[in-house]
């Protein structure tokens, strides 16, 4: 993935409606993804991103410490897990908890319902290793910039990604998807 | 060599958590080994599985238009708080009753009676009434 300036960062952040157009394509998946495998629900993992670019608009460019894609992921990564914990008391991740319908994942019916089974999986690791899982995986970060975000030494970064990977591989192996 | 690789190992070297030596070492042992190499073409596939979920709603788009809309969403605020200001002061001022002034009635100027006035209050009648009285 191409990285975008900081240039057009500055210009979106000035009001230029055709960067904000190239940069909000450009994240918006990998966030609506990230938050959403987070919180459980689309419309939560929206609000997640939008606030996410409400952030970007807000910060100076100066003030960037690397990508911009990974200022985003982090952004949206503590968003969501912030909603997450105001949520918490109200919900409990469990099967009447996950989204049922199969519409929200990418068209196809055997390839939604292997989805479904994949996003379950994902939702029943431990937080600890599902947000790492997501971070590699679905916010396409370095196991450095993973290490940096969660603040914990990149073995236990690695060590964590490998048993998640494992565990879902086994998982998906029982449920005759890999 | 005879041992094959361990399929965790190899999940590892897909996962790029090996150090550079092992990982050469694995990459060795793989274009030696058939049963290997079909292996960790199995093992390449997992993490692309797990990673591979996608929302249909991807490509939606419902962001607030840059910063133009946020700006105007502020001006619209502090038109709407203007506008509240002066609606309240212009109802205040229909609502205020008119102010009602007491003076005592000896402070206020009384216009004063001309001679001829006071002769004609002096009618015959009156004349004739106080003659009676003497």
């Amino acid at each position: 993935m191409n990285e975008l300036g900081l240039g057009r960062t500055a210009k979106a952040q000035n009001g230029d409606q055709k960067a904000w157009n190239v940069l909000f394509r450009k994240y918006n998946r990998v966030l609506l993804r990230l938050a959403f495998l987070i919180l459980g629900s689309l419309d939560q993992a929206r609000d997640v991103v939008q606030e996410t670019f409400i952030k970007l608009n807000q910060i100076k460019p100066k003030h960037f410490e690397g990508k911009i894609k990974s200022y985003l992921m982090v952004i949206a990564h503590r968003l969501a897990l912030k909603e997450k914990n105001r949520l918490k008391p109200f919900t409990k991740i469990s099967e009447e908890h996950l989204p049922q319908n199969t519409d929200l994942f990418i068209d196809d019916q055997i390839k939604a319902e292997t989805q479904h089974q994949i996003y379950k999986t994902i939702s029943e690791l431990s937080d600890e290793h599902r947000d790492i899982l997501i971070l590699k995986f679905y916010g396409e970060l370095s196991y450095e910039e993973i290490s940096k975000t969660l603040n914990i030494p990149m073995g236990t970064v690695k060590s964590r990604i490998f048993y998640a990977v494992k565990i879902c591989k086994n998982k998906l192996q029982e449920k005759r998807i890999l | 060599m005879t041992n094959h690789i361990d399929e965790d190992l190899l999940l590892k070297y897909k996962l790029e958590l090996l150090e550079v030596n092992d990982a050469k070492r694995i990459e060795n042992h793989i274009s030696e080994c058939k049963t290997c190499l079909e292996k960790s073409i199995e093992v390449k596939n997992q993490p692309n599985v797990i990673g591979g979920i996608k929302l249909n709603e991807e490509n939606e788009f419902y962001l607030l238009d840059g910063k133009k809309s946020i700006t105007t969403e502020w001006i619209k605020r502090a038109a709407i708080i203007l506008i509240g200001f002066f609606l309240g002061y212009l109802t205040s001022q229909l609502i205020r009753p008119n102010h009602v002034v007491v003076v005592e009635q000896n402070l206020i100027p009384q216009p004063q009676k001309t001679v001829l006035e006071n002769f004609s209050a002096c009618s015959d009648e009156n004349i004739w009434r106080g003659s009676k009285n003497f």
